[in-house]
């Protein structure tokens, strides 16, 4: 995702990461992965909700996310102690500067994820038209 | 969703990495932003 700022960027908009453990957590994250990116964090995972965030053990615990496991561990990632909640998955979503959401993806279960190229596509797109004409 | 009950992604507060409370309101006046929330930190 880290590798899509700067298209982010040049397109008029800011990358920024929520996770869900604490802030020692968050920080951690911030120096090791994305030094460059803004973090913030939401122990509470309200902010998840209000995504429509999926959560329970078999959005992590599922087959589906066995492509994902393998490609990742292809590309030579390897998951750490998880530090935040294990059963909770994530999400994107672009908001414009009145806080209208212009495009979101929820993840249905564990590396279920919209590509970076989509999220920059999307982006544009949405960037590109005023608010009311979204459809 | 991005809405829950009378709430909206606006109506939402996050801490910043010194534990301050940051609306995200404040995040959108700066412009659009692409978020991305993570399963976990790991």
């Amino acid at each position: 995702m880290r590798s899509i700022k700067k298209d982010i960027e040049a397109a008029g908009a800011r990358l920024v990461f929520i996770g869900n453990g604490n802030t020692a957590f968050a920080r951690h994250f911030k120096e090791a992965l994305v030094p460059d990116c803004e973090v913030l964090t939401d122990p509470s995972t309200a902010t998840y909700a209000l995504l429509g965030a999926r959560r329970g053990f078999w959005t992590t615990w599922t087959l589906r996310s066995l492509p994902a496991a393998i490609r990742a561990l292809r590309h030579g990632f390897r998951q750490s102690r998880t530090r935040g909640h294990p059963y909770l998955q994530g999400g994107v979503a672009i908001v414009d500067s009145t806080g209208a959401v212009r495009w979101s993806f929820v993840s249905r279960f564990a590396g279920h994820h919209p590509s970076p190229e989509l999220i920059v596509a999307k982006l544009r797109l949405v960037l590109a038209k005023p608010a009311a004409a979204q459809s | 969703m991005l809405v829950a009950g009378d709430r909206t992604l606006a109506d939402g507060v996050v801490l910043d990495l010194e534990g301050r409370e940051v609306p995200l309101r404040a995040v959108f006046k700066q412009g659009p932003v692409v978020l991305v929330w993570l399963r976990h930190y790991g």
